[in-house]
């Protein structure tokens, strides 16, 4: 096993090959960079980041930075407290107030490298935009192609309009 | 020789002759002098004005994410993802839509792993939708149980894990409840709208009527098939209460009958070898019934608030009176009813056997007495 490493920083590369440097605390918010620096030791080259791109490795980077200080949750947590998790952050609400191709793009680079809170983030974001529309409008929200038939659609609608009674 | 009119030299206008009309100015009329303007009054030199402070707007955000975009974005993102972001959505009503916007997230929103962690996330995460303040109705009648989220809950899971055994449920609380409304616990919103929670208790009260029958007929139906069911359970040695599914007529109600009954979650059903009550998954139409009950618990405590303020103005002050009176409210028979049922765990016999001093028929439930009664 390598022994732990003392560096401050290391350095990330995207995958249109820019070298971004960051201190290794943040870097080590993701879980995956965090294995790879336990397992590897000392690393001097720049870790390639292949899935990413620079706009966005400077993006996770931000959001990184900005909750570098938060406790890392256990894995699995099992909490039976009954508290609202569906709320975002002021400041993550603002961090992911960019275009949908962007967002979308943020949420694979969290799942890529392994940062559960951003992608919990993420993936709220999503849900909340899709809060209380109709399927007419989320397929206008995101641009998706309708391919039922006509008569597929109705019986759907028919199947969940128990659902909608009040 | 003729006349030619001289012609006039140019002059430049007067301001006069330049504020005539035209059509007055070229005709042969002699014009009237016009009088100069009377000299305005000197105005008052005005106050300076204050100035205002220039009202800073707040920014507008836009709101960049709604835009929507020139290519589908959401699908580039793989199913693991979306089954992520879907199991998040706040409602079961807005997971059924996504399942009517394309065929993929229709797949993706059928599956019955989708369906129960975005259930069991939804327990586990959903606020009560009453506040402490709403809750604390009158201080010498506090609730047995506030956490009035987790007792819905354990309804839910109740319902469903005793779905099988329609259309009664035996309970052995007989005795221990003070109103009638806690024979049937009222769940108000199963019933058409516009109805209050004490027309629709009534209508509870009635399970057996036929359309054309007459009300008092139905409750005479009703009072003779509790004492069947009651004299069946005292011949076994129990008493019992019911708790049936009948008088579910709302559409919701129905499609949630027919979703449990074609469901295939926890698929033992609830007879033996059911899961315990704890271990009783949920799906989509469980967060339905929730929704539900969370409402009709509002209208319970909003109906209960009237009828105590009604009695205090009767002058049924006292605490004691009051329940002398048998005016104990729709929810509080609700709360006597479900709390006791939890207390005493689950009743079919199965997981917590019904804990009685003879023991004379453990396992043969009473269920059967009655299903032979319905």
């Amino acid at each position: 096993m390598a022994t732990p490493s003392t560096q401050a920083t290391v350095k990330l590369q995207s995958n249109d090959n820019v070298v971004i440097e960051v201190e290794r605390a943040i870097a080590e918010r993701s879980v995956l960079i965090k294995n790879m620096l336990e397992d590897c030791g000392e690393v001097t080259d720049a870790i390639p980041i292949s899935n990413v791109n620079e706009s966005i490795l400077r993006k996770v980077i931000e959001w990184c930075e900005h909750h570098k200080n938060d406790p890392v949750a256990a894995e699995n947590e099992n909490d039976d407290s009954r508290k609202k998790t569906t709320d975002i952050d002021e400041w993550d609400q603002k961090f992911m107030n960019v275009d949908q191709e962007m967002l979308f793009e943020i949420i694979l680079a969290a799942n890529f490298l392994d940062i559960k809170p951003l992608l919990d983030t993420g993936c709220k974001t999503v849900a909340n935009m899709i809060k209380g529309k109709s399927p007419e409008e989320i397929r206008k929200l995101f641009n998706i192609q309708n391919d039922f038939t006509p008569e597929e659609e109705e019986q759907i609608r028919r199947e969940n309009e128990w659902a909608e009674d009040r | 020789m003729t006349f030619r009119p001289r012609k006039r030299p140019l002059e430049h206008p007067t301001p006069q002759a330049a504020t005539a009309p035209p059509a007055q100015a070229s005709s042969g009329r002699q014009l009237r002098p016009r009088l100069p303007p009377a000299p305005k009054p000197d105005p008052e030199p005005e106050p300076p004005r204050k100035r205002r402070k220039p009202t800073r707007k707040p920014p507008q955000i836009i709101d960049r994410k709604s835009i929507p975009p020139n290519r589908d974005c959401i699908n580039t993102l793989p199913n693991e993802l979306l089954h992520a972001i879907f199991i998040q959505v706040s409602s079961a009503v807005t997971l059924l839509r996504l399942g009517r916007v394309s065929r993929r997230f229709r797949e993706m929103t059928t599956r019955e792993g989708a369906r129960v962690a975005f259930a069991s996330r939804w327990f586990r995460e959903n606020p009560l939708l009453l506040t402490d303040e709403e809750l604390t109705c009158h201080p010498h009648r506090p609730l047995s149980s506030p956490d009035v989220g987790a007792l819905l809950e354990w309804i839910t899971r109740y319902f469903r894990r005793h779905f099988h055994t329609r259309p009664y449920i035996c309970t052995t609380l007989h005795g221990e409840l003070k109103t009638r409304g806690c024979v049937l616990p009222s769940m108000g919103s199963l019933f058409p709208n516009g109805d209050t929670v004490a027309k629709e208790q009534a209508a509870w009260n009635a399970p057996r009527a036929k359309k054309d029958d007459d009300p008092r007929s139905s409750e005479v139906r009703w009072k003779k098939m509790v004492q069947t069911c009651e004299a069946r359970a005292m011949v076994a040695g129990r008493e019992l209460e019911l708790v049936p599914f009948m008088g579910w007529k709302g559409k919701w109600a129905k499609g949630y009958l027919s979703k449990l009954a074609s469901s295939t979650v926890n698929a033992a059903g609830g007879g033996v070898g059911a899961p315990p009550l704890e271990e009783v998954k949920l799906d989509v139409e469980d967060v339905v019934l929730a929704t539900h009950l969370h409402r009709v618990y509002g209208k319970m405590l909003k109906e209960e608030k009237t009828e105590r303020r009604r009695s205090e103005r009767e002058g049924f002050i006292t605490e004691h009176r009051y329940l002398m009176e048998r005016k104990v409210g729709t929810r509080r028979g609700w709360h006597q009813f479900w709390e006791g049922v939890r207390g005493r765990g689950c009743l079919c016999g199965v997981v917590a056997p019904i804990p009685l001093g003879e023991e004379k028929e453990e396992g043969r439930t009473d269920e059967r007495g009655l299903q032979q009664v319905a």
